[in-house]
């Protein structure tokens, strides 16, 4: 007796669409079961996957949301989710963006989301970097720690290639902000440049801008 | 009519000023921050007069009232000179002003550097604005300085009121 014919026999049927779907509910129950190991409930998911498409969605979005589980494994979910729905994978994404910390963190997703659509891995960056000079501008620990503004500092860059509009907007909080005057002194600098290249349309991508 | 003014009728706009660029209010803000070193306003405020000069002009005169040292506002002035001579003197005016009470309550400084730079400010000011050049020299000139500063100011005083 083969392991198929074994599942035949427990399913209690001899094939077919509702054996298929026995196959599925118990992967469901898998996905769904928060007690397992995530690795076995992400299989359960990716055996799903292959049987039914909209099921397999539902269990990755499961998975991608299981806040208990590893960061890893929720973004190997967000990954499989978005082989199956970009869209959806992208919400995930934006998702998991919004329950991490700081800025630093959320670089990784952005650049995920880029590959994909660079207008949803602008809109999430942008918002990341508005919670980002909060955080900033109510921190003052933040705001004298240097590799943490440099990275602020980067992830405008990236944004100014996106959506220069976004960009100066966000530039013009950090200029505000109270942190080292070289800071808010290129923050306004970059404004100026990316205003003058609005000004003359049609021009080619510029490169990212240096502090 | 033409064209466009019937455009602009019918759309019921009057066309206004376009908005100010977020840069010159982004210069503008860190001009005025007094946490920030004073080099870096003062580059703040060259950039702005670069992008609208009187907002430029009003960065300077802003800086130059909290509360610089001398040295800080001659330097201004020298920039504002070039973009308005009255604003200029103005800056040179309050200065000397501000200094010269200072004098008054503390006492004649014993470092002759801060005296030249007064001497110095003095000579600026008495080229952008004569009678206020005068009116500084004449304080000089009763200061109880050393009597050679003290000549030197009645000197400049009749060499200004000498020239035509």
């Amino acid at each position: 007796m083969t392991a198929d014919d074994s599942d035949a026999r427990l399913s209690g049927d001899d094939g077919g669409p509702a054996r298929e779907s026995r196959v599925a509910a118990a992967y469901l129950l898998i996905v769904n079961s928060a007690d397992l190991a995530i690795s076995i409930r992400f299989d359960a998911a990716t055996k799903l996957a292959a049987l039914d498409r909209e099921g397999g969605i539902r269990a990755f979005q499961t998975l991608a949301e299981a806040e208990k589980a590893a960061y890893d494994w929720r973004i190997k979910a967000i990954h499989a989710l978005t082989e199956l729905d970009a869209g959806l994978g992208i919400d995930a994404y934006r998702t998991i963006a919004r329950s991490l910390g700081f800025l630093p963190a959320k670089m990784p997703i952005v650049n995920a989301v880029a590959q994909l659509d660079r207008k949803a891995a602008a809109e999430i960056l942008a918002e990341a970097l508005a919670v980002n000079i909060g955080q900033l501008g109510s921190d003052p620990n933040l705001r004298g720690n240097r590799s943490y503004l440099d990275a602020t500092w980067g992830a405008a860059s990236r944004l100014a290639e996106w959506n220069p509009e976004a960009a100066i907007d966000v530039l013009y909080e950090f200029a505000a902000l109270p942190v080292a005057g070289e800071y808010r002194m290129a923050a306004a600098d970059q404004i100026a440049k990316l205003e003058a290249q609005a000004d003359q349309p049609d021009q080619p991508d510029q490169p990212r801008f240096t502090l | 009519m033409t064209a466009d003014d019937s455009d602009a009728r019918l759309s019921g706009d009057d066309a206004g000023p376009p908005p100010r660029p977020r840069a010159v209010d982004a210069y503008l803000l860190i001009a005025q921050s007094d946490d920030i070193e004073i080099n870096t306003r003062l580059s703040a405020a060259q950039r702005l007069v670069a992008l609208d000069q009187q907002v430029g002009i009003g960065a300077y005169q802003l800086i130059a009232r909290s509360g610089n040292v001398l040295s800080v506002l001659v330097q201004i002035a020298n920039t504002l000179a070039s973009l308005d001579s009255k604003a200029a003197a103005e800056v040179l005016t309050e200065a000397l002003a501000t200094e010269l009470a200072l004098i008054k309550s503390s006492g004649v400084p014993d470092d002759v550097q801060r005296v030249s730079s007064l001497f110095g400010a003095a000579n600026r000011l008495s080229q952008l604005d004569l009678e206020a050049g005068i009116d500084v020299y004449y304080q000089l000139a009763t200061l109880p300085f050393a009597s050679n500063y003290r000549l030197a100011a009645a000197d400049n005083i009749a060499r200004l009121e000498s020239q035509p």
